[in-house]
């Protein structure tokens, strides 16, 4: 029996579709999650995809994060259920308190789109351990508020803990604190990150297939458990 | 070859049937309104302001971008400018304070970035 892989929509999500695609290019079964339902409809694993989920108004993510399938899915992941949130998902994720820290608007105010590098810098998850430690991959990034702030308490402490999980290189864009794309819960079972890796799963559709390790690593962690 | 109608004449006759009637046909929208809202007594209401700034250390980029602007427009003297968000809250009596410091702490500011004051003022 395959994995089941919850996929979210919010009013405004945009990129559950291709979640799917790369939950379905994994070899697992990517069941589609609805803002309204408390419902988790039996998955294994969630992904909280990106977009702008009501508009980003107050705040991104902040009102999804009130969502009912929200209550279900933090209830889910502090008991070990893998969760990935990808861009607005990863802020929707922050404003739950599953990952801390924040996102702001982005150092230079421009909305950023481009193919990014990322440097692997923690394989210790449920969404990264089929990288090598140190990989570097290129994946697609776009938004506005992707700049990651955090104190710097909080900051040390990721560092020490090796809970920093992807870093930009080749120049930080946007002006994210220790060059930080995403990050993990203690446990590894939560990761969130602001650039795409659902829209690099195959060379035809994107800059690479470096992002459909992650889908794999939570199928592998999946079987695992 | 039809025969050429001057500008607004009708080509039916007696005149496009949807305008006509007068008075009689209109709808009294004054009637309409509900009678049952007149003298009910209305729960206290009070105004309460909460004002969100990111904090101090953290970077405000729309902040700086404003204070460079101001600068390229020509005023000058202008030291620092950081931008936050302002909430004008109506809320009855049922609401207290703890209540008022949960929306903003909870909900209106995120405490990781953004510090917050709340005001009940006069209505």
């Amino acid at each position: 029996m395959s994995a089941r892989i919850g996929v979210i929509t919010f009013p405004g999500t945009l990129d559950d579709g291709d979640a799917a695609r790369a939950v379905t290019y994994a070899d697992a079964e990517a069941v589609p999650l609805w803002h309204a339902d408390e419902d988790l409809r039996g998955v294994d694993a969630v992904v909280v995809p990106g977009g702008f989920s009501y508009g980003d108004y107050l705040r991104a993510g902040v009102i999804a994060r009130f969502a009912p399938v929200m209550t279900s899915v933090i209830e889910a992941a502090r008991a070990g259920m893998p969760v990935l949130g990808i861009c607005n998902g990863f802020q929707i994720l922050c404003e739950a308190g599953l990952l801390p820290g924040a996102m702001i608007r982005n150092q230079g105010l421009h909305f950023i789109c481009r193919d990014q590098w990322l440097r692997v810098e923690n394989t210790d998850t449920a969404w990264t351990s089929r990288y090598e430690q140190g990989a570097e991959i290129l994946i697609p990034m776009k938004n506005i508020d992707g700049c990651y702030v955090a104190e710097q308490s909080t900051l040390d402490a990721l560092e020490a803990e090796g809970r920093v999980v992807f870093r930009y290189v080749g120049g930080n864009p946007n002006g994210s604190r220790n060059d930080i794309a995403g990050i993990r819960s203690e446990n590894g079972r939560v990761v969130g990150l602001m650039p795409h890796p659902e829209h690099a799963i195959d060379a035809l559709t994107g800059p690479s297939d470096d992002g459909l390790g992650m889908f794999y690593s939570a199928v592998d962690a999946l079987v695992k458990a | 070859m039809a025969q050429r109608r001057a500008v607004g004449q009708s080509r039916f006759s007696g005149g496009p049937r949807h305008l006509g009637g007068g008075a009689a046909n209109r709808v009294n929208y004054a009637r309409r309104v509900p009678t049952t809202c007149v003298n009910k007594e209305q729960p206290a209401v009070a105004r309460v302001v909460v004002d969100v700034m990111p904090k101090p250390e953290i970077l405000d980029p729309q902040g700086q971008a404003a204070l460079g602007a101001a600068g390229r427009l020509g005023f000058t003297g202008i030291k620092e400018i950081r931008q936050g968000k302002h909430f004008e809250i109506e809320v009855d009596d049922t609401v207290d304070d703890a209540t008022l410091e949960k929306i903003a702490e909870g909900f209106l500011a995120n405490p990781v970035i953004e510090q917050w004051t709340i005001t009940r003022v006069d209505a």
